[in-house]
């Protein structure tokens, strides 16, 4: 380890005080404290880091800033880490991706080597496993094993917590290099709340490793910057930019939800490739990358180094790896008539015009063939620095929907027109040192070039896209996946449109290639940070560790929990016709609608009448839109001349509110309407017995005279206020009681103690279900549909036309009535056992579809199955014959009715 | 029909004689070894005391809530003109500011039936609803109350934008709520049927900032005082 490193300078990342030990592929590695896995691997001679997504390649360091997918890694069994950007730590297990059986000797190379002849270049899976077609099953489980980037453990139990966490700050700045941390300080010496962003191990940028000489500025910087306050979060990146500038920014185990008044991006350039033969051999490194290494990791394992580049950013670079202790043997510049003379003043062979053919080599670099205008110069080299100039870091302000356009002079995409709130400094606008040539390409040589690092996208599968016809950057994006692995187009995006404006003959250094769209994740980003803690609301009633604790099968029902049945639903049907039945509706919506204007208010809003209502009674209602068709239903209780007591469907509750508001506030009516859903519980006490039942815990004249079927009443029951209605949507006679809910689980207890003698059972939803398609009562939602209006539901009745306010809905109706109905809702009965499946259909004399089943039970007390469905007006006679489908393909012979199967003429509910 | 004075009293449990009144979350005291002791007709949990912890939060579900509605003129004239999204405390009394026409009063549930046919007999025009159990109540406190709540809602509560003696309503765990800054203790105020969830959640969201529960007797003002 130690005798890789060069000699301590300041602007080391590593403490070299403090040794890390990890394991490697098995083995022990030791590095220091501030190394990166990557650094500490590289130390200690590691040249091989992973294998390429699809020919299986060996690659090596070649960005060492996380942008490019060469050193992913799994560490602690986390599958794609970034070895270059992830701090060693004591005890790490650190691996492979995708090689077998090893990263050293990985059989799947093979894959590569049969290239072409095999047919793996682009588009390989759909023209080769299509063949035979029975076989495909065979070829996917092969092709699994054999892409992708590592595997999770299926037996994997997450143990960490992962947390979100929202957070508000007047500027949110992106980008921790020079720029970012002028933004962040000048806006921060403002008095304004400021947090920074920086993905890597160190603040600063170009400025943290570009050498010595900008230690001073750099170190004054962060002076200044923790001087003026600013939050720093390091290592941290932005996961993306999502509208209302709402950025998630991912530290460790927490993702930060930031919603800033400003957001600046400073997220600087991207050194970007250059594509010629072999490119991505181990040993080949941006110039950037080795220059991390060399000033920042103080390593230095090459014996001599040439640089390839086609901008001065590779001159840079080959001063500062000589002055840095690199033998640079040669500067290859594509350009002609560019300064090399500082080159040469180095002492480094500087050749103009230059261009990489190809980099010689099987495992590591061994040298490289440059040429020019046909002349040929191989020379030997372990390390092959290559910069094709830079490009903004715009990924992020498109995605915040700033625009981006070709600038010439600088020769790449800068920003164009930014959202409110989003600045974009430093090099990411644009306003850094141009990027030099637009790189030629590349001669034809028989090695892969390699344009997309991630996928394996070469020159040639890039050609051969357009060939097809796959004619622009986004459909050769689509057909060739260049752009979409792991560096989401950092190092590919550029090069891929030079190589189709190569291809189609356009002018490389314009616009006409165009952009692809970029999206989030803008990096790799684990499920779990982004599943975190979630938020599952829950509601409960009051009594809902009763039904839980007492055998109730508690299931979703919508945003409630409610018990399905509580084990034995046939017998709590029974409960309920035979003695004694309790079922918890506390889920029912409920409104109170008060005010000098709430009778004509509610006339307004329903088809039925209200003003006429006698004080505490109550009276069924539907709602219906605009359109007329039925959104809702529910009961309706007058407790006084100006108050009125509101129920609505469970489902529907939030919506009714909403509705009864907007139109309050669209009429300008005098009344208020208060949502007290959350406030009362309500239980449906029903069967024969409840009447003595609940008598023996009030004192409440429960008497048929005194208290009839629709009445509502005040009482005290068991100590708790109750308001009683006197419904039954089970059929049977049934009191309704509302009370405050922290009384709930105490009136349950009573009424239940109170039922024992009658053998009373609670009942879940399953039998209330039963229960109600006996009386044939419908259930909004799911006997009626968008299109369903209270004229063929079968509720003419409660349409008052005659009403001499306008009323929501009427207009349509109106219409309904005069066009006549085509459809009915009616009942059925089956007649051989069979009990068709809600939502299937009724089959026409011509065997054609004429009807749906909404609604499809057994009866056992009935002895039949029983139902609700729409059918044609001239097929929904009393005692029609008709058959429902049956999905085993016969069909089930059923009888329309228009009467409730259970009770038709109310006797046991008014009794 | 039986004649009441008002028709809605089945809406409040102060109206509950020799009733069990429970909040949304007594299951999760018992798990967690609280002791349930009675108050007013409530069953409140009594945790251990522990002023050291980073950040805390208690059961208030019982505390008294009145929602008053009505004109803007009427709802000026009874908060005393408060500002939108400020909150007085006057005698043990908090008087919330949520949009012109509507406030919310929050005071011990002792008196609440008495407060809330007050200021229904201040104006026809006024609807004054008992909402104690409409709403399930969390307070959050402790030096890292704000670290708990950021993990909790979108909103922003950062000092400057949200301080003492102010109020607001938004999401809190998805969740609509009504949140209060009692002199940097969070009221958490969200449905009944979401107390349960709304509890759980919170202490989830605190547990890595070492949140425990405590008693509410300890940390409502108005108890604390009693």
């Amino acid at each position: 380890m130690a005798e890789r490193r060069l000699a301590q300078r300041q602007g080391e990342l590593i403490d070299r005080s403090q040794e890390v030990s990890f394991q490697w592929e098995g083995r022990e590695v030791t590095g220091y404290a501030g190394d990166t896995i990557a650094s500490a691997l590289y130390a200690a001679g590691t040249r091989v880091f992973s294998r390429s997504f699809k020919y299986h390649r060996p690659r090596g360091l070649m960005c060492c800033s996380g942008q490019c997918p060469n050193c992913l890694v799994e560490v602690d069994g986390q599958p794609t880490v970034r070895a270059c950007m992830t701090p060693v730590e004591q005890g790490m297990d650190v691996k492979h991706l995708n090689a077998w059986p090893s990263l050293q000797r990985d059989f799947l190379h093979l894959v590569g080597r049969l290239t072409p002849s095999f047919g793996m270049q682009v588009g390989f899976y759909y023209k080769t496993f299509i063949h035979p077609r029975r076989a495909w099953p065979l070829y996917e489980k092969i092709l699994r094993n054999a892409a992708g980037l590592g595997k999770l453990d299926p037996e994997h139990r997450r143990t960490e917590r992962f947390d979100k966490v929202h957070r508000h700050v007047d500027v949110l700045v992106i980008g921790g290099g020079e720029a970012g941390l002028e933004a962040a300080a000048e806006a921060a010496e403002q008095g304004r709340h400021v947090a920074l962003v920086e993905e890597g191990l160190a603040l600063g940028g170009q400025l943290a490793w570009g050498g010595p000489r900008s230690n001073g500025r750099l170190t004054a910087l962060i002076e200044r910057v923790n001087a003026a306050g600013v939050e720093i979060l390091q290592p941290a990146y932005a996961g993306g930019v999502y509208e209302g500038l709402l950025v998630p920014v991912f530290q460790g185990r927490t993702m930060h939800r930031f919603r800033p008044a400003e957001l600046v991006i400073a997220t600087g350039s991207i050194e970007q490739p250059l594509v010629f033969g072999n490119n991505d051999l181990p040993g080949v490194m941006l110039a950037s990358g080795a220059r991390r290494l060399v000033n920042q990791f103080r390593l230095m394992p090459w014996e001599q180094a040439v640089v390839l580049t086609s901008s001065d950013e590779g001159l840079a670079a080959a001063l500062d790896l000589a002055d840095g202790g690199v033998n640079v043997l040669a500067v290859a510049d594509s350009r002609r008539g560019a300064d090399g003379s500082a080159i040469e003043d180095a002492g480094i062979e500087y050749l103009a015009g230059f261009q990489p053919w190809q980099a010689k080599g099987s495992k590591a670099v061994t040298g490289v063939v440059v040429t020019r205008d046909g002349e040929h110069r191989t020379l030997a080299c372990d390390l092959l620095v290559m910069s094709g100039g830079s490009v903004g870091q715009t990924a992020l302000v498109s995605q915040g929907g700033g625009g981006i356009r070709y600038d010439r002079d600088q020769r790449r995409y800068v920003p164009d027109s930014l959202p409110d709130g989003m600045r974009v400094v430093g090099a990411a606008a644009g306003s850094a040192a141009a990027a030099g040539a637009v790189p030629a390409q590349a001669p034809k040589t028989g090695c892969k070039q390699v344009v997309c690092f991630c996928e394996d996208v070469t020159t040639k599968d890039i050609a051969l896209s357009l060939d097809e016809g796959f004619s622009s950057l986004e459909l050769s994006k689509r057909y060739t996946t260049v752009t979409m692995g792991p560096c989401q187009g950092r190092m590919c995006h550029r090069n891929s449109g030079l190589v189709i404006a190569d291809q189609l003959g356009l002018d490389p250094d314009s616009q006409r290639v165009g952009v692809t769209t970029s999206r989030p994740p803008h990096n790799p980003t684990s499920f779990s940070l982004l599943a975190a803690r979630g938020y599952e609301p829950v509601k409960r009633t009051s009594t809902h560790h009763w039904h839980a604790e007492h055998g109730g099968k508690m299931l979703w029902a919508g945003d409630w929990k409610r018990p399905y049945d509580y084990g034995d639903g046939d017998s709590e049907v029974d409960a309920v016709h035979e003695s004694l039945g309790l079922i918890d509706v506390s889920t029912l919506g409920k409104l109170i609608v008060r005010g000098p204007d709430a009778a004509a208010f509610l006339e307004r809003l329903y088809p039925n009448r209200f003003g006429d209502m006698k004080l505490a009674r109550v009276r069924y209602g539907i709602v219906c839109g605009d359109d007329g068709s039925i959104i809702d239903d529910g009961t309706v209780a007058r407790l006084s001349e100006q108050e009125y007591y509101v129920t609505t469907t469970s489902s529907g509750a939030g919506g009714m509110e909403q509705w009864f508001t907007w139109w309050n506030a669209v009429w300008k009516m005098d009344c208020e309407i208060v949502n007290v859903t959350s406030t009362i519980a309500a239980f449906n006490l029903a069967g024969p017995n409840a009447r003595t039942a609940l008598s023996t815990l009030t004192d409440f004249d429960l008497s048929n005279e005194a208290f009839p079927y629709l009445g509502a009443g005040h009482a005290q029951i068991a100590g708790v206020p109750c308001l009683v209605l006197r419904i039954g949507f089970v059929g049977e006679l049934g009191y309704e009681l509302h009370l405050p809910a922290a009384a709930g689980e105490h009136l349950w207890e009573k009424l239940m103690e109170a039922g024992e003698p009658h053998a009373v059972k609670p009942f879940g939803l399953e039998p209330q279900r039963v229960l109600r398609l006996e009386k044939m009562h419908i259930i909004v939602g799911q006997d009626t549909n968008a299109e369903s209006n209270p004229l063929e539901a079968g509720m003419p009745w409660i349409v008052k036309l005659d009403k001499e306010s306008d009323w929501i809905g009427r207009y349509a109706i109106e219409w309904y009535k005069r066009r006549g109905n085509r459809l009915t809702l009616v009942g059925w009965e089956a007649q051989n056992g069979g009990v068709p499946i809600e939502g299937t259909q009724v089959v026409g004399a011509d065997g054609q579809p004429a009807g749906r089943i909404t609604s499809s039970r057994f009866s056992r007390r009935l002895g039949k199955a029983i139902g609700i469905a729409w059918l044609p007006v001239e097929q929904s006679e009393e005692g029609t014959a008709i058959r429902i489908s049956d999905p085993k393909g016969s069909t089930i012979p059923a009888t329309v009715t228009h009467k409730a199967f259970y009770d038709p003429d109310g006797e046991r509910l008014r009794s | 029909m039986s004649t009441v004075a008002d028709p809605f009293a089945f809406l409040s449990p102060a109206a509950a004689e020799g009733a069990v009144l429970r909040t949304p979350m007594e299951r999760n005291h018992r798990r967690a070894g609280a002791e349930l002791e009675d108050r007013d007709g409530w069953r409140v949990a009594d945790y251990p005391s522990n002023g050291d912890a980073p950040a805390w939060a208690a059961d208030i579900s019982h505390h008294g809530k009145i929602d008053v509605r009505g004109p803007h003129a009427e709802i000026d004239r009874l908060s005393a003109g408060l500002e939108l999204g400020r909150a007085s405390h006057v005698d043990g009394v908090w008087t919330l500011r949520l949009s012109p026409s509507h406030a919310v009063v929050l005071c011990p549930f002792s008196r609440v039936e008495q407060l809330r046919a007050r200021i229904a007999s201040e104006s026809e025009a006024i609807c004054a609803t008992d909402m104690t159990c409409g709403w399930a109540g969390v307070m959050l406190g402790g030096e890292r109350v704000r670290d708990v709540f950021m993990r909790s809602s979108s909103l922003d509560v950062r000092p400057r934008r949200f301080p003492a003696g102010t109020c607001m309503a938004g999401s809190v765990m998805r969740c609509g709520s009504i949140i209060l800054n009692d002199d940097d203790r969070f009221w958490v105020l969200c449905g009944w049927e979401f107390g349960e969830y709304m509890w759980e959640s919170l202490l989830d969201a605190g547990a890595m900032l070492g949140i425990i529960p405590v008693s509410a007797t300890a940390v409502l003002r108005s108890e604390v005082a009693a």
